[in-house]
Parts: structure tokens; sequence; C-alpha cells
């Protein structure tokens, strides 16, 4: 794969609206937020964000360039209102209304980006036909329970010029099943912001206070809080953790780890959010994401961590833990080895050591391959040529 | 002199550390003093049987949380009267704790069975036996319960220092209100003739005559430190060394997660779950060393069982009173009972097991020192007067 840093004539230009389906810590909105993010640096971009349903996280990040919220349009105390009566019928038709009316001003050329299969359900709401429809597909479209509907995919296929995968199984499953040519793929792979992390790197070999942010399933959330504080017992003064979670968790969930602080006397060195709204913000200002529960069944916050160039730790039992080591994210420790895991946070956190400048080097060159620039260039200019 | 009668409460029937020692108490204070106890269980549990073979014993059932609706009020619950619905539930439930209200004076076992005051608005006075501490108290206290603490027990003992300090601290109980009686054991029980040899008990794990036994006990959860103690079969590394836990496992998703953590530590072969036994003192002599990995425990009575056994301790600093008897110990005999290692120091508290197993002869001293200390002060003939002159002078109010 070539690997060049956009230039002034790579960027892109001209109207992009980019649709995300919800605000939610999944992939695909990890990338949609990079993307913004790079879209809305381009000083000839005309950015137009839409998000289609409302999540549980911020939408903070889409408001970079026009917001068009019809995620607020779902939300409208009125359509509750027939949705409890059985009137939902009536209140599709009105949100379908309301839809319509809140992107009216969404350009009708330029590209849009249809970030994940799920916003195939925008399509008939956006006015006019003149732009270039690029999709992104992820490892969720292919898993998706139940699947789209066939008549969906017949009108994202129709309606698609380019396609972009977040990884080769995605791009052949979808070769195999919708019947893509494999040319029409302009991108497969990740998407990381290199600029964003170089800074985080730079700032970390020097800094002296270590933020160390943990995630884990709520499944095993007493293994998962109670291996936190050992790691953190074995961590020197200077570091504290933002506890990131996935989940929502209730007090009975956290208060065993806040009597293990209470004993260390570490309490304060533990910073518990009050709510995860902002949830990627919080994420970007963290050194080092470690995964002290032994498992995950939906490992995305790591996945999302990785592409902001945050390095990761984790046990071997881990389902993150093959990408964690083939591809230098970090460092994969054995499993309960949490004096490992432990040198792995500072080693990594500080870049004082040598697996942390070796590690370095290969997730930035992975990085490098990966950075929005280089995607976002690519994908502009195949657009630029199917426009023509 | 009269009989004395006093209403003995304990949260359940079950066969752990404080309803054991509250059968203990309650058969001494019937030999050996004028106080005619009266029980009342406020969950049922095996020990139930042996509480009514020493006095009149009522088992409340799910009585004092709140009573399951009968078909009549559940009837007029779906026709919409619930206040008519409610109050037939609470007529029920004080009718059938109405007969415990006649008792003079009120002994709570625990914490957890304070919530029978609720239902005893008029009772005499109420002494509570602490043996939890800040956690175990938090989480089983209802919203209105510290409000009981403060206004209804007239007199607390607790099981050990750890326990009154927490109790100063989290209620703001005066102090002078606290008599500490330290957890107390039936030596003989405990040094009956084994049915089972330390042999006959390793040839059941499969294990050599001379194989090297970390023992840990209790109900295998957060608290416990099960997870501890797979760890500390980790972290011990030796193929000559086990780790025996002889308690009950939990189901569901936390017996998952012993199962996962022991499947993938790399001591699988090394760690034995043996589950409840019901001989547990024959497995509690095959160990060589007993492992304490609770993060709270207040003072469990298998520390006192183990030591009893000539079995030395390594437990974790500030996780509870075992630490005070170890301590107490190293001030006044000849050699410690045990070894006290930094909180959640797993590192730490395998090096000190590692240590003992490979010096039989510190072993078996701090062994005897331990005996030594249980027989004197943690049987129930020592612990027995201390709590009846604390009832006595609550009850006379002298």
């Amino acid at each position: 794969m070539d690997v060049t840093v956009p230039t002034d004539g790579d960027r892109a230009s001209g109207p992009w609206t980019v649709v995300n389906h919800s605000a939610d810590d999944s992939p695909a909105t990890a990338t949609a937020i990079t993307l913004v993010g790079w879209l809305a640096a381009q000083p000839d971009v005309d950015l137009h964000t839409v998000l289609w349903l409302p999540g549980w996280t911020s939408k903070d990040p889409f408001r970079a360039g026009r917001f068009h919220d019809v995620a607020r349009d779902h939300q409208l105390r009125a359509l509750q209102l027939l949705r409890d009566r059985g009137r939902n019928g009536l209140a599709g038709r009105l949100t379908g209304l309301a839809a319509r009316r809140t992107l009216m001003r969404v350009p009708r050329q330029g590209v849009l980006y249809l970030n994940g299969a799920a916003c195939v359900a925008s399509l008939p709401y956006l006015p006019g036909d003149g732009r270039t429809v690029v999709t992104h597909l992820y490892a969720a479209d292919r898993s998706a329970e139940p699947a789209l509907a066939p008549n969906r995919v017949a009108r994202l296929v129709a309606a698609t010029d380019l396609w972009v995968a977040d990884d080769e199984v995605t791009r052949d499953w979808a070769v195999e099943a919708w019947g893509i040519e494999p040319e029409a793929f302009c991108w497969v792979g990740e998407v990381t912001d290199l600029a964003a992390w170089e800074r985080r790197n730079e700032a970390a070999a020097t800094a002296d206070l270590l933020s160390l942010a943990v995630s884990g399933g709520v499944w095993f959330r007493r293994d998962h809080t109670a291996r936190l504080v050992q790691v953190l017992q074995r961590l020197r003064p200077a570091v504290t953790i933002d506890l990131l979670w996935t989940e929502v968790e209730r007090d009975e969930h956290i208060a065993p780890m806040l009597h293990d602080l209470d004993v260390l006397g570490v309490r304060e060195r533990l910073r518990i959010p009050a709510d995860h709204a902002d949830l990627h913000q919080r994420l970007a200002d963290v050194d080092v994401l470690a995964l002290t529960a032994p498992e995950d069944d939906a490992p995305w916050l790591p996945w999302e961590a990785t592409k902001r160039g945050l390095p990761v730790v984790c046990f071997d039992s881990h389902p993150r833990a093959a990408a964690v080591g083939d591809e230098a994210e970090g460092i994969v420790v054995g499993y309960l080895d949490l004096e490992a895991m432990a040198e792995a946070v500072i080693a990594l956190g500080l870049g004082k050591k040598e697996e942390a400048i070796r590690t370095f080097d290969e997730r930035r060159a992975h990085a490098a391959a990966h950075d929005v620039g280089v995607v976002g260039a690519r994908v502009s200019t195949r657009a630029a040529e199917v426009g023509r | 002199m009269s009989p004395t009668p006093v209403l003995f409460v304990s949260h359940e029937g079950t066969r752990t550390g404080a309803p054991i020692a509250l059968l203990h108490l309650v058969r001494w204070l019937r030999d050996n003093s004028d106080v005619e106890p009266r029980m009342a269980i406020l969950r049922d549990g095996p020990l139930s049987a042996d509480f009514a073979e020493v006095g009149p014993t009522t088992v409340l059932g799910d009585t004092v949380e709140w009573p399951f609706p009968t078909d009549a009020e559940r009837a007029l619950t779906d026709q919409g009267k619930h206040q008519a619905a409610l109050r037939k539930q609470v007529a029920r439930l004080r009718a059938e704790v109405a007969p415990l209200a006649a008792t003079p004076a009120v002994y709570l076992n625990s914490v957890a069975s304070l919530k029978l005051l609720h239902h005893l608005p008029s009772a005499g006075p109420v002494i509570a036996h602490v043996h939890e501490l800040r956690s175990a108290m938090t989480w089983s206290l209802g919203p209105c319960d510290p409000d009981l603490i403060r206004t209804r027990v007239d007199h607390f003992i607790t099981a050990a220092d750890c326990v009154a300090d927490n109790l100063v601290r989290q209620f703001q109980v005066p102090r002078a209100d606290v008599t500490r009686v330290y957890e107390f054991i039936e030596t003989a029980r405990v040094l009956a003739p084994p049915t089972r040899s330390r042999e006959e008990v390793r040839a059941e794990l499969g294990l050599d005559p001379d194989a090297l036994v970390v023992g840990g006990s209790g109900w295998a959860d957060w608290r416990k430190g099960i997870d501890l103690f797979v760890q500390l079969a980790r972290a011990t590394a030796r193929d000559d060394v086990h780790l025996v836990w002889v308690g009950g496992l939990p189901g569901g998703s936390e017996g998952e997660q012993i199962a996962f953590d022991v499947a993938r530590s790399g001591a699988a072969d090394r760690i034995h779950l043996v589950g409840l036994q019901s001989g547990p003192h024959d497995w509690y002599r095959a160990f060589d060393v007993f492992a304490l990995t609770s993060r709270e425990d207040p003072y469990p009575l298998v520390g006192l069982e183990t030591a009893l056994l000539e079995v030395p301790m390594v437990c974790f600093d500030r996780a509870g009173g075992m630490v005070e008897l170890v301590r107490r110990s190293d001030d006044e005999g000849p050699q410690p009972s045990g070894v006290i290692v930094p909180y959640l120091d797993v590192e730490a508290m395998a090096e000190a097991a590692v240590a003992l197993l490979d010096d039989p002869a510190r072993r078996r001293a701090m062994g005897v020192q331990a005996a030594h200390v249980v027989q004197r002060d943690h049987e129930v003939d020592v612990a027995g007067p201390q709590i009846l002159e604390v009832i006595e002078r609550v009850v006379t109010g002298t």
C-alpha cells in the first residue's frame, strides 16, 4: 500500500456530506469523527454532517461544518406520544416529513459519504441525485442481525458509486454477497489521524503525569475492577486512571473497586466519569488504554483508541490481543500477569523503554499508512474521477 | 433467680460465621446462665434446627423484607385497590412478628438482622453484636437502617477492634457504647479426632503424601478474594505447591469467572476448588499454610479454626481482624503466628507462603503459637462471660 502524506493538490474540495447512523462508541462512529475532523480542516470543503438516529454519546463531534440533526426529529415528543398510542405508521410518516425538512439544505452535489450500510435509511430523504455516493462498510454490516433487507441492499448498491471497507474480510463479503465489483473499492483498511497520534506520543514522551484509561465489559465487571486496582497499585504515584466504560455502570458495580481504592488510600487517583456523553473527548486526553478485563464481547473502545494512536495493553485472553500484537498497537501480557501489565503501561505511556520505542516506530508506520489524510485524498480523487 | 428471656436474632440459618458463633453462644448461655434464649431466624437454613434444640425458634422467612402478596391481596391490587392491599399486607406482617415483641430484650447477631427492629417498635433494650465491616454493612443496610443503629441500639458488641473502629467512624457511635469481644469457637469440636488423615485428604486430590498445600476457605466471592487466591497459585509458581479452596462456589457468571481464571492461570493443575465439605477440619489439618485472601473479613472463624489446628496464616494488612490476632500473638509469644503482607500484594503473599513451606520448623513454631492464642482468647468459655456481662448490664440497666 502506498503511504503518502496528502499535499494541497490531494485535498478534498467542494461539498461533502457525511452521514452517520447514531452517536455511539462504535468503530463506525469513531471513523466518522476522524473523517469529519479532517474534512473540517480542509479549507475548500463545504462540510455537512448528518446524524440519523440518537445514540448515547455526544453529538458534538458532528457539529463541525453544518450539522443536520435528524436524530432530534426521531425524538420529538409528539411523535413519541403517537408511538406510545400504537400509531406507529403515522409517527413514521411524520418523522419522515421532519427528516425531509431537516435535510432540505444538504447539498445536492459533491460527495455523500454514507458511514455504514445502515445509513441507506437516509437516502430517500436526501434531496437531489447529483452527488457521488461513497459507502463505508464495517464488520458490523456483515454481521448485522437482522441483516439489511434485500430491497435496502438493492437501493444502497444502486446508489453507491464508490465503496470503502474497513477490512479485507468485509470487502470480500460485500463482493460475494452484494455483487460489488472489487474495483469499486477505493480504500480497504482502518482510518486513523496521524497528526493527533503523533501529538499524543510526543506529549507522552515528556509528560510526568500519565493518564491511563481502562475499559472492559460489564459481564466481567468484577474481575475488571479488581484488576484495575491491582494495576493501579503497581504504578507509580504520578499515574492517574480515567475510568472509561463502554457500559453505564451502576453503583454496585464499582463499589468493590472503591473499597479496594479506599483501603489502599489511592481513591483520588481514579477519575470516574459522571456520564458517558463525552467519551470520545475523554479518550483524547489519555495516554494508554489498558484492558484489564479478561474478555470483552464487544471491544469497540480499544478499536477506537487504536485509531487515535493510543497504545493498548491487554491480556492475551482478550479478543483484541491478536490485533494488538500483530499490528503493533501496543503490548500483550500474559493473563493475570499484573506486574507485566503495569510495566507495559509505564513503558508505552512514557515512551522511555526500548519496547516502547520499538512499538512506537512500528505503530507510527502502521498509522501513517492509514492516516485520514491519505484515505480522504484517495476517496476525494476517486470521487472526482467518478463525478467527471 | 428467675430466667431472663432474650430474643436472639440471626439474619440467616446458614452454616456461616455469624450464625455459627451465635449458636455457640446461645448453647453456652443456656448451660451457664439465667438467660433464656429465644431465637428469630430471618432466613431459614440448616442451622435453624440446631437453634430449635436450644430454645423456641421462629423462622420468619421473607416476612421481614416484605411478604409476598396472598391471592386475596393480589386480587385487591388487580382491582386497583392498592391501599387496601397494602393495609392487609402490613397487618399480616405485624401479626407474624407480634409474638416476638413480648420479649423483654433483643440481641441482634449482626447488622443484617437490624431490619427486624422496624417491626418491633416497642422492644426493650437492644444489643447489636456487629460482625461486619464497612462494605458488608453498607451493602446489607437499607436506607432507614442507619437511623436504627443510632437510635434503637443500646449497646454494641464487636467481633474485633477494627469493627469497633469502623462502627464509631461510619455511624458516629459513642466509643463507650461499644464492647469488643473477640470472635469465638468451640475448640473441642475443632479438635475432635479427624475422620481422615492428611495423607488421605491428599490422596483424594491425587497428590503425593509430601505435597505442599496452601489452603483457603469461605464462600468463593470477591470479599473472600477467590480471584486473589487464583493469582496466588500463579504467583507461587512451583509444581510441588498446591492450592486448595474449601467452601461454596458460586454459579452463574461469577462461577464462570472463577473457572475462566483457573483455566487461564497457568496453574490449573495446582488449584483444587473442593467446594463445601461436611468435615472441613480434616481439610484444614491437611493445610501447611492458611492463606486468608479476604479483602474484608472482620474475624473469620476459619482463621481461628486453622490456627487452633496449628496451621500458620498469611493475610493482607488492613483487611480485617485476623491482623489483630497475628499482631497480638507476635507481641506475646516466642514466635509470630502468621505473616501479614500489604493489602492486595499477592506476590508478597506468595513469597511469604513459600518461605513458610520451605521452613517446616518455623511453620511448626508459628502454628503452635497460633493454637496457643486461640485456646487462650477465643474459646466460647472465654467470650461467653464477657457477653453475659453485657447482657446483664443492658437488660437490668445497671
